[in-house]
């Protein structure tokens, strides 16, 4: 595990940190990014995740334009976890095509679980 | 007991020339048709009937005069074919046949209707003449279209949830049977909307949507449909004059467009529902059509009724979809906003115990203190989950009208200040949160000042999303104390400035930030409450400032 990275995008501050500590504390190397825009940028510079974990409500640049964007760039194959506070985020992630979802409050268990799952399927096409 | 009938025959000794007067001045028109259908005897009643002078005018006439003079039409409005009159059919061999005739005379308004009884005088199995005899049910008749119109009326308004289309529909139906024209103008917040107009003929119409058009109502113009609205008072107009038009009208060529309406008489009625006046419906006769008097009031005041109930309803109805659409959103919204704190305790809670389980193995010291941060900013996060709750409970109490229990005590809103910019400071990291000022004391509920203060800082975090500086600045002047939050941000359009205290209100430039929109208009109530005031000043693009005014102590 320790040679995974993720790429966390979330605006909220408290939740950045958090995210981050749980996955670091299991050997994650953690990419945090405040929206989407910022996502971009940082996979601009050369950071290789192998999942992204995103909100979908976010200034800027929201998750449903990162994922857009993703989709039509050679980050197309990069698996993403939609990770979010929206009532209905089942149905928003499966009309993105989304393979994984999780709606906030998530146990960390759960959260560690899913993105390794999706981690993994990383190159599978 | 006296025997008055058979007195009164016996004192009769009335001649033959006696009892041609009675049938010649009885009331109700009386005809005689020979075998052949021609007309051979006529009352004075029955020459009025249909425009003549006198009995012996009417029977001197042309039968071509005479046909010209009226129209004849059926109990639906249809022209009667001349062999259809129960005279006609009497001659044919019907024994007693019985109709309900119109007679349109010209010049004259509106039909006016007859029960025609025909009675055939034999010799034999030959018809010698018939007797027509003639009683005017006009009234009966009236009021029975009337009745008719109403039901229709009620039916077509009830059906359908699309006022506007409903009242296109009542305005179709009440042209041509009880006007030549009808319109209905509908009040908005813009002003007066025309939502219906009827006339037989599309050329009018399209002369009436262009006056409407150019010269469109105005609210403050004595007369027509605007003075109706203001006053809710009934305006009936049996003759409209040039003098009248030429009132009316804004210039010459209005005037002339006026002119061309050929209007002679009108009934303007006031939409009311539940006491509020909802718009004007407009009746108009043209040259030779309809004519209204004060005895129409009644009924077409009733028509204006329905209308109106159909409207309120509409309204209602729309009103109604809207709280449910906003309360969804809220919902959804205020889900969100909680699911969010909500994660950030649980993740935190959860790996503060991880690492507690770790620190019972080695590396004790590091693994306690990152432990501590956890549950530090599990305790951060418990208490911003906390004052959205209490934001969400004052603002739903304030909404059902209720005020808040406040707990008042001396504050030291400096102190205050300092307190939030410190809880504040560590959620951004591009924000610096500064404090100035002091000597603003006060008597006031702490909490909910403090959740006052969260709000305007939160949204001064918020809304400046490149970072910069926010400013709290405390301070006094003689008759309240203030506190300013001002930032560097996105600002709020100027046309928004008031709107951003609505309940649920976001502004245009701001509509994929998160939050419930309730902190604003909730803080505005609170402050209100505390016997103060909370204002803001913007300019879009450079940022807002936030001004709270607390009544010193």
């Amino acid at each position: 595990m320790a040679n995974q990275s993720v790429l966390v995008v979330e605006d909220d501050p408290a939740l950045r940190q958090v995210y981050s500590d749980v996955l670091r504390d299991e050997g994650w190397t953690v990419h945090a990014a405040g929206d989407g825009a910022a996502a971009l940028e940082l996979l601009d510079t050369g950071v290789t995740p192998c999942v992204v974990v995103l909100d979908l409500r976010m200034p800027t640049m929201d998750g449903w334009t990162l994922v857009d964007r993703l989709r039509s760039s050679r980050w197309r194959t990069l698996p993403f976890v939609v990770l979010a506070a929206h009532y209905q985020v089942h149905e928003e992630a499966r009309r993105m095509g989304a393979r994984w979802w999780l709606q906030k409050p998530v146990p960390i268990d759960r959260f560690l679980h899913v993105v390794s799952e999706a981690c993994a399927s990383n190159g599978e096409g | 007991m006296p025997e008055p009938e058979s007195a009164g025959r016996r004192g009769w000794t009335g001649s033959a020339a006696d009892l041609e007067e009675v049938l010649r001045l009885t009331a109700d028109p009386i005809t005689v048709q020979a075998a052949d259908g021609r007309l051979v005897y006529a009352n004075e009643a029955a020459a009025r009937q249909v425009g003549f002078a006198s009995a012996v005018e009417f029977l001197a006439a042309p039968i071509d005069e005479i046909m010209s003079r009226y129209q004849l039409i059926d109990e639906d409005g249809r022209p009667l074919p001349i062999e259809d009159l129960p005279g006609r059919r009497a001659l044919r061999g019907e024994r007693e046949p019985e109709a309900v005739v119109g007679f349109r005379v010209r010049g004259d308004h509106g039909p006016r209707w007859s029960i025609v009884q025909a009675t055939p005088v034999v010799d034999g199995d030959e018809v010698r003449f018939v007797i027509n005899a003639f009683q005017d049910v006009t009234r009966l008749k009236r009021s029975e279209d009337r009745m008719r119109i109403l039901a229709d009326a009620g039916e077509l308004l009830a059906s359908s949830v699309d006022y506007q289309a409903a009242l296109q529909s009542l305005a179709d139906l009440v042209v041509p049977r009880l006007a030549d024209w009808c319109v209905v103008d509908v009040v908005e917040h813009s002003g007066l909307r025309r939502v219906a107009v009827a006339h037989p003929d599309p050329e009018m119409r399209r002369l009436a949507e262009e006056l409407e058009r150019r010269y469109p109502p105005d609210p403050e113009r004595a007369g027509g449909v605007a003075e109706v609205i203001r006053t809710g008072t009934t305006q009936i107009v049996p003759t409209i004059t040039d003098e009248m038009l030429a009132i009316a009208a804004h210039d010459d060529e209005h005037l002339g467009i006026l002119r061309s309406l050929r209007l002679r008489s009108a009934a303007i009625v006031p939409l009311v529902a539940r006491g509020e006046i909802l718009g004007g419906l407009t009746f108009a006769g043209s040259e030779n059509g309809h004519v209204y008097f004060e005895a129409d009031r009644p009924f077409l005041e009733d028509i204006a009724l329905r209308a109106a109930a159909a409207i309120d309803t509409a309204r209602l109805l729309h009103e109604a979809n809207e709280a449910i659409r906003l309360r969804d959103d809220f919902l959804a919204m205020a889900s969100h906003d909680m699911r969010t704190p909500l994660q950030a305790i649980l993740a935190n809670v959860q790996l503060a115990a991880r690492r507690l389980d770790r620190a019972a193995g080695q590396e004790a010291a590091s693994e306690m203190d990152r432990a501590r941060d956890n549950l530090v900013q599990a305790e951060r996060t418990t208490a911003r989950l906390g004052r959205l709750v209490g934001d969400l409970l004052d603002v739903a109490m304030l909404r059902s009208g209720h005020d808040l229990p406040m707990e008042l005590e001396g504050l030291d809103l400096a102190e205050l200040a300092g307190r939030v910019a410190e809880e504040h400071q560590p959620s951004s990291t591009r924000h610096r949160i500064v404090v100035g000022g002091s000597g603003a004391v006060v008597r006031s509920d702490r909490e909910r000042l403090q959740r006052v203060l969260d709000n305007l800082v939160e949204n001064a975090i918020k809304y400046s999303p490149d970072g910069g500086e926010i400013v709290i600045e405390v301070g006094s002047d003689a008759d309240a104390a203030t506190v300013v939050v001002r930032d560097h941000g996105m600002g709020i359009p100027a046309d928004e400035l008031e709107a951003v205290f609505e309940p649920y209100h976001r502004a245009s430039n701001a509509t994929t930030m998160r939050g419930i929109g309730l902190g604003l208009s909730g803080s505005r109530a609170v402050v209100h409450q505390l016997g103060g005031e909370l204002t803001v000043e913007s300019t879009e693009g450079s940022g807002s400032a936030f001004m709270m005014r607390l009544p010193r102590d």
